[in-house]
């Protein structure tokens, strides 16, 4: 906001207010403070009297101030019919307070945009009862408003008077009793209370880089004849930040005051390729304006870095320690980030510069700092092993997974796709297949064709394993051995597609399914507790399935493993799974692939009780 | 041989409420909440038809052996609760499905 120039130290002022108190009453003084010396404020009141929730009451015409000395009085006296008047205007629901608008002068006088620091606001509670007898108050009524104190002043403002503590009402109307005020909490703070007046000033400009906030207790001593008694209330002052701070490096520099940062294997649009950390003691401008008005330019250089880089700024506020206290200030973190995926055979090695402005710094020198990133983009070579060697046995079901093949460094890679091929180089046996592996960049082997693994002339394959770049289309190749072992036996009769039908390990362990490189179903035992991750259940294989991660040759046939695929309903204690299948179960899992139902339950031996009553007995 | 079982007071079949907790349930849940629990329960001799008695006399004549049969109506829900949500003893949200029953018939 434009500087105005003179500020209110509070927002908001409360006193009460009793039928038909004498006209001429002092109610409360207002205190404005200056932005630069040799300002004097000038008040002046808002034209209405408003309810607690904004809504239009009345003219005042009861309320003035004196437009030098921030006093406000009574000018009129208020009886019972016009609070009735009042409370009628309010729309039935029942007046407790209502407020006026102070304005400073010279502001535009708007009034509904009442806003600090132009503007304060001063309640009025409204008290349904004549002013009680001097006798029969209390202390805390006697000393302090109802609401709490607390105070606002600008950091690198000239000192003033910002709070009047004599309660004004009470020493008109109680004249008798007698009042003193002290302000506790350190001698040799900035604050002093004036003993004949009891004004409230700060005897020297406030630093918020130093303190920001100051818990002082105001006491006050009530006199009543022979008896005293103290009352004590919190006092807090919160200094009011400005930009008087110019960023500066915060850690992740080197003595060139540059950051270096390597992209190579991440090279995925979006990477966070290097972070800076720029501190800045202040914490304006606040959170809406910060990031229009805290701009950072990444510097023009060349074309290509421009495309491919961008700077992302994200301040977060922090604690600094500062003469035993905490203050706060705010940390900036720029993040060098791509702005596009890298191929792999891009290769740059590049400086650049990105351009920090705090713009509303308003102290001595320069708000800008220049940040360096060192960057070297490194070309990625895809390379396989020297050879794979893999057995199959020759009782395996169509998808088992045989192995897996993967091109170095690959499970780092982000942004980099690779696609696998097999090129079958023996005779025509092309018993395997392979799937690639979005998440980790692997390729996985299974078996594609049951009846080529069971051809006696097929005893050896030999395959080349091709992985491919899908951007550059550059290639690695390694070869690939397959060995068939064992001799083919026939599946039981009757047996299911699926291992997961299965329901008590007899019947899973003498069937094979889809997917079991042995030819037969293992058995996982759960543990039996609750609703766990482990539960029981019949699956190709246990090294795969479950794993809660419902994997390439998995998804491409949902006998293979529903327990981590199954896009249906699961019935019984359970967790369904992140994306599909089951996390955790109770019990037992079984699932009816086509049906897209699994069942989790623990074993029952009990006949359900339907069938009991309904069995004809004969 | 058994007498029919059709006395005069027996209710027919209709929706029953349970008031129980998620852990009486027997699903494995934790939960130390209370749901409503309706079910269907009640005679059904009204509702035998032809063919109930047609099918008892093939079985009794052995006809009709081989296979699980039914030959009576059985009170069954014809449409259930879409879901019931729970908190759990690890504070973590649980929603079942079709857990309790909305309508009944004889089926």
């Amino acid at each position: 906001e434009a500087p105005l120039g003179l500020y209110f130290s509070r927002d908001a002022y409360w006193e009460k207010l009793y039928v038909d108190q004498p006209a001429g009453m002092p109610l409360l003084y207002v205190h404005a403070l200056r932005d630069v010396p040799d300002e004097v404020p000038s008040f002046r009141l808002g034209q209405h009297l408003y309810s607690a929730y904004r809504k239009r009451l009345h003219e005042n015409n009861w309320i003035r101030i004196q437009e030098d000395t921030g006093l406000l009085y009574l000018n009129w006296s208020l009886d019972h019919s016009s609070w009735e008047k009042l409370s009628i205007r309010n729309g039935g629901f029942p007046l407790l307070t209502v407020y006026l608008q102070v304005f400073l002068l010279p502001t535009a006088l708007r009034e509904g945009e009442c806003q600090w620091p132009g503007c304060a606001r001063v309640y009025f509670s409204f008290i349904n009862t004549s002013f009680p007898a001097c006798g029969s108050l209390k202390p805390r009524e006697l000393c302090f408003p109802k609401t709490g104190l607390s105070f606002r002043i600008r950091e690198n403002r000239p000192p003033g008077t910002f709070h009047q503590f004599r309660q004004l009402p009470m020493q008109f109307l109680c004249p008798n009793i007698s009042i003193t005020y002290r302000l506790l909490g350190g001698e040799n703070l900035p604050f002093r209370c004036a003993p004949d007046s009891l004004e409230v000033s700060t005897r020297w400009a406030l630093d918020r880089e130093r303190r920001e906030k100051y818990e002082l207790v105001a006491a006050c001593t009530v006199h009543m004849g022979a008896r005293e008694e103290e009352v004590m209330v919190p006092f807090p002052v919160t200094v009011y930040d400005e930009d008087d701070s110019a960023p500066t490096f915060l850690g992740g520099v080197d003595s060139t005051g540059a950051t270096s940062a390597v992209v190579e294997f991440k090279r995925k649009k979006g990477t966070v390729v290097a972070t800076l950390h720029v501190f800045d003691a202040d914490v304006v401008p606040a959170s809406g304006e910060l990031l229009r008005r805290y701009t950072s330019t990444l510097l023009p250089g060349d074309a290509w870095a421009l495309q491919t880089f961008r700077v992302e700024h994200s301040p977060n506020e922090t604690l600094v320690k500062v003469n035993g206290s905490f203050i706060r200030a705010t940390v900036h973190e720029y993040r060098l980030v791509l702005n596009r995926s890298l191929p792999i055979s891009e290769s740059h090695a590049l400086q650049l510069a990105v351009l920090v402005n705090d713009s509303d710094f308003q102290g001595l020198g320069e708000g800008t700092l220049l940040l360096h990133f060192n960057v070297s983009v490194l070309p990625v070579s895809l390379r396989l092993p020297s050879a794979y060697s893999f057995t199959v046995s020759r009782r395996a079901h169509h998808f088992a997974q045989v192995g897996k093949v993967s091109v170095e460094n690959c499970q780092q890679f982000t942004g980099i796709h690779v696609q696998y091929d097999l090129q079958l180089s023996s005779a025509n046996c092309s018993a395997l297949g392979v799937v690639t592996s979005a998440e980790d960049t692997t390729g996985i082997l299974f078996v594609n064709d049951t009846e080529a693994l069971r051809r006696p002339e097929c005893t050896q394959l030999q395959y080349a394993v091709v992985a491919t770049d899908q951007s550059t289309h550059r290639q690695a190749q390694a070869p690939l051995l397959v060995t068939m072992e064992g001799t083919y036996m026939a599946e039981e009769p009757g047996c299911p597609l699926s291992c997961a039908v299965s329901k008590r390990r007899p019947e899973c362990e003498e069937c094979g399914g889809l997917g079991s490189p042995t030819g037969r179903c293992e058995w996982r035992q759960g543990d039996g507790k609750g609703i766990s991750r482990n539960f029981s259940t019949c699956s190709p294989s246990i090294k795969t399935c479950p794993d809660s991660h419902c994997d390439a040759v998995e998804s491409s046939n949902p006998n293979i493993c529903p327990q981590d695929c199954l896009r249906g309903s699961i019935i019984g204690g359970h967790e369904p799974g992140e994306r599909w299948g089951i996390k955790a179960g109770f019990g037992t899992c079984n699932c009816f692939p086509e049906e897209k139902k699994c069942f989790c339950e623990p074993e029952d031996s009990q006949d359900p009780l339907c069938d009991e009553l309904c069995r004809m007995v004969i | 041989r058994r007498r029919a079982r059709a006395r005069s007071g027996t209710r027919p079949c209709g929706l029953r409420e349970l008031e129980v907790r998620v852990s009486e349930l027997g699903l494995g849940y934790a939960s130390e909440e209370t749901v409503l629990f309706r079910y269907c329960a009640g005679a059904c001799e009204a509702a035998a038809r032809f063919y109930d008695q047609g099918l008892r006399r093939l079985r009794q004549r052995r006809r009709v052996r081989r296979e699980k049969v039914r030959a009576q109506p059985c009170c069954r829900p014809t449409a259930y609760e879409d879901e019931v949500s729970f908190l759990d003893t690890h504070s973590r949200y649980h929603t079942v499905h079709e857990l309790s029953a909305r309508e009944c018939a004889c089926v």
